[in-house]
Order: C-alpha cells, then sequence, then structure tokens
C-alpha cells in the first residue's frame, strides 16, 4: 500500500496513495484515504467524503482495518493490541509531546509498540509544534532489521507490504 | 538415576558445602540509595572444587569492591558446577552435556543455591541468582536475600513471583514471559517496579533484537529492568548479549532508555546503576491512567 505522510500539499506525489496521514490541516483529499489528525480528535476521510471521527481510538474498516489513536491512548501496548485482536493491520496515531526528552520517548515507545503488537505504526507528533513522524515496524519486517522504516519531520512518500 | 558417579558428586558437593562455610564473613555497611550490579561473564565450567571456591571468592571479592543493594547472575550461571562430573571434558559437548544435565543436573541444585546464600551473606547483598538447568527442559532461578533466605524462585514454566529489596517490588521473569507486556502491567499493577531478566541470544543478534525485550518494557510501560547475561557456548550453543540496566527514556542522561549498558559482547563485564525510585514514581504518576478504563472493560 502507498502511504503520504506529512503537509496536504498539491504534489504529484499523491499520484497512487491510498492513505494520506497529516496533522491537524485542511485536506486536500488527493488519495483514496485521508487521515487528519491532532492528539485530541482525529477524522478519516473517503476522497471529500467524513466516514469516522475518532475521539480516544477505533478500528476503522477501509479496504482494510486499521487502528486510529490519539493523544494518551497512542502511549498505550493496550490499545495496539486491542486494535490487533479487532483485525487491525496498521496503526495511525497522533500524540503531543514537549522536549526532547519527550521526542525520545514517543519515538522508543512507539516502537516497542510495534515490537509488542506485530503491527505497522504510523506515528506522528507535534513536539513544541514542529510534526515529527515515525514508521516503526515488527524488526523481522523491515529490510535492515531495526524495526523502523522511517523516521523525520518532513514530508515521505512509501511504499508499505502491510 | 543414583549410582556410582552419583555418589561421588554427592560426595564432592558436601565437600564443597563444608569449605563454603570457613569463607569468613564480615557483613559490608551499604551506600545511600538503590545500586543494582549485572554480571556479564562467560559460560565457564569448574572442574575441581578448589575452583568452584575461586569462583566464590572471586565474586565475594567484585561484589564487595561495588557493594550492590543487589546484584543479578545470568542465565545458566548454576551450570558452571557441571564440570565437576568426571571427564567432562573442557568443552561439554550438546550431548554430552545433555545426559549430564539429564541424569545428574538436579544433584547441582542445592550446591549452587550453598554458593548463592554464601555469597549473598558475604556481601549483605540481594542475589538474583539467574538460573541453573536441572534437566534438558527444566530451567530454575533463585533469588537468595542478604540473609541468606530464598526469597523468589520458580521456574520458566512458572509466573512471576514477587520480591522486596529496601522496600521496593521486584521480580525475575525469563524473557519469554517478558516478551508479553502484558505480564509487565500486571506486575506494575501489583506495585513492581524493577524487574530482572537474562536475555541471551543464540542467532542473529544486533542492537535491535537486544531492545525488544526488558528495554521495550520500559519504553512503553515505564519501569526500570536489569539484563544480566551469559556467553559463550551451552550445550552447543554459542550464546552472546549484553547486560544493560534501562529506564523509560526520559530518565536517561543519554535519553537512550539505558541507565548503563555494556558494549562488547564478547567480554566479560559488570554493568553498575544508581536507581532512583523517586523519579521513577514522579514518571509514572505524570502518565495519566486511561488504560485501565478498559482493561477493566470498562469504556
Amino acid at each position: 500500500m502507498k502511504f503520504y505522510i506529512g503537509s496536504q500539499v498539491g504534489l504529484e506525489e499523491f499520484e497512487g496513495v491510498d492513505f494520506s496521514i497529516s496533522w491537524a490541516e485542511p485536506p486536500l483529499f488527493l488519495s483514496e484515504a485521508t487521515v487528519v489528525g491532532n492528539d485530541r480528535i482525529a477524522v478519516v476521510y473517503s476522497r471529500e467524503e467524513e466516514i469516522f471521527r475518532i475521539e480516544e481510538f477505533a478500528v476503522v474498516e477501509y479496504g482494510v482495518p486499521f487502528l486510529v489513536a490519539i493523544g494518551n491512548d497512542a502511549t498505550y501496548p493496550e490499545v495496539f493490541h486491542h486494535g490487533r485482536s479487532r483485525g487491525a493491520r496498521f496503526a495511525i496515531t497522533f500524540e503531543r509531546t514537549s522536549g526532547m526528552a519527550g521526542l525520545m520517548m514517543f519515538k522508543y515507545r512507539t516502537w516497542a509498540h510495534a515490537q509488542e503488537s506485530g503491527l505497522v505504526i504510523f506515528a506522528l507528533a507535534d513536539v513544541m509544534e514542529k510534526i515529527h513522524y515515525g514508521i516503526y515496524a515488527p524488526i523481522d519486517m523491515t529490510e535492515n532489521g531495526t524495526g523502523i522504516i522511517a523516521e523525520g519531520s518532513s514530508t515521505i512518500v512509501l511504499e508499505v507490504k502491510i | 538415576m543414583r549410582g556410582f558417579l552419583w555418589n561421588y558428586l554427592e560426595r564432592i558437593l558436601v565437600r564443597l558445602d563444608k569449605l563454603l562455610d570457613r569463607i569468613k564473613v564480615s557483613p559490608l555497611e551499604k551506600p545511600e540509595g538503590f545500586r543494582v550490579m549485572a554480571y556479564q561473564m562467560p559460560f565457564e565450567p569448574v572442574y575441581t572444587v578448589e575452583g568452584a571456591l575461586d569462583f566464590v571468592d572471586q565474586k565475594i571479592k567484585e561484589i564487595s569492591k561495588y557493594n550492590p543493594h543487589v546484584v543479578a547472575f545470568p542465565r545458566f550461571s548454576g551450570n558452571f558446577l557441571m564440570g565437576l562430573v568426571p571427564l567432562s571434558g573442557k568443552r561439554i559437548s550438546q550431548e554430552k552435556g545433555k545426559k549430564i544435565l539429564n541424569n545428574y543436573g538436579v544433584i547441582f541444585r542445592s550446591a549452587y543455591i550453598s554458593i548463592l546464600r554464601k555469597i549473598a551473606i558475604s556481601t549483605s547483598s540481594v542475589v538474583v541468582g539467574g538460573t541453573i538447568m536441572i534437566s534438558e527442559n527444566k530451567e530454575e532461578y533463585y533469588v537468595v536475600s542478604d540473609r541468606g533466605e530464598i526469597v523468589a524462585s520458580g521456574s520458566s514454566k512458572s509466573i512471576y513471583k514477587l520480591f522486596k529489596v529496601k522496600g521496593i517490588t521486584c521480580s525475575y521473569m525469563f524473557p519469554k514471559e517478558l516478551e508479553d507486556y502484558r505480564s509487565v502491567r500486571r506486575f506494575m499493577e501489583d506495585d513492581g517496579r524493577l524487574v530482572f531478566t537474562s536475555e541471551i541470544f543464540d542467532g542473529m543478534f544486533n542492537e535491535w533484537i537486544l531492545r525488544k525485550g526488558m528495554w521495550a518494557r520500559s519504553q512503553s510501560l515505564g519501569i526500570f529492568g536489569v539484563n544480566s547475561v551469559t556467553f559463550g557456548t551451552f550445550l552447543g550453543r554459542d550464546y552472546k548479549g549484553l547486560s544493560f540496566v534501562s529506564a523509560p527514556a526520559a530518565l536517561t542522561k543519554k535519553l537512550d532508555g539505558f541507565v548503563v549498558k555494556l558494549t562488547d559482547s564478547q567480554n566479560k563485564g559488570i554493568a553498575i546503576a544508581d536507581l532512583d525510585f523517586n523519579t521513577l514514581e514522579n514518571y509514572l504518576q505524570a502518565l495519566p491512567k486511561t488504560y485501565k478504563r478498559w482493561t477493566l472493560g470498562v469504556r
């Protein structure tokens, strides 16, 4: 599946994208599904139609089932276990934290959740008004054996085997 | 299976026990705080009673030097006594090792506990004794208090047990149990704050594989962890690992989730850390407890 993570800008990179995931900004509806959220609410769109609104966490069915978790609920292994048990194939999370310590906790904790649950996790965090993302997967699902598919703060488009 | 060899081993282990009694004990005054010490050591069988006594003497000296409140030994620590079986050879092969374990493994259990007691009493430290294989399929662990009492024990098939050190609730967990975050969550609900384990690897090993167990639980749940490893060949398998003490990344100096971590998986070493449970408690208090809503079935 092809994912777009980052700011919603009208670029040709959107071509063929299944999911675009952004932190709280007006969606451009350039992908099949768009997930926009922050640490309080996340909305899933099918093209321009809002199909789910999530205030804690939920397993959403859109072609494949996936978990969306926001705020504190994105920090617990129980949430990912719940998602996995409901058939989720991947997870999308939005949380807010602060400082370098908060950023490292966000990265390491989410990495741990990916190992614990077996889910690929697309995680976004607002760290002092800068959006960071991390895409983590079980170690044996990543080619370099690190469990990290990508980390950074600029827009990325990538294919991930789910 | 009792026979000549069994009786012989019983005799030399009784002798070892008597010699252990002769080691002088002078209790140590402990420093403030909570110091843990984790061994990283090779699997090296001893072939004589004197060799076993040297091992004990060396450990008492090392532990006394660092004077921890708890010292952790790695997996298979108790099996270094297997070399006492005559003609076991310098390198115990897989086949021979399994035969020794299945026929005589259990006889070493009490000698190993005596050794742990001696070390604990001599250093005034709680000793998390790592494990001893008493047969091909049975691995046991023992935790001995600074007064020489067994305060926790179990096998790879039992669930974790609690023990206290300076009022802190601790446990020993086998890597398999630790893999499941729910075991650690339950432990924390029982006020557990410190887990001891021994994660060793006989296949591919890298930094990320090392992080999957204890380290990951420290990050996802917020707990201190102590990993003590053995390396080298045991029962035909070549083990490696790194001893470390883990904590939530936010509580570690380098923000990497390691209070201390050894760096060379092929060399012996000692990981020492002073743990601040007040800071950990403040960290945990600051975390919201919303997971409880639905672990209790309420949403």
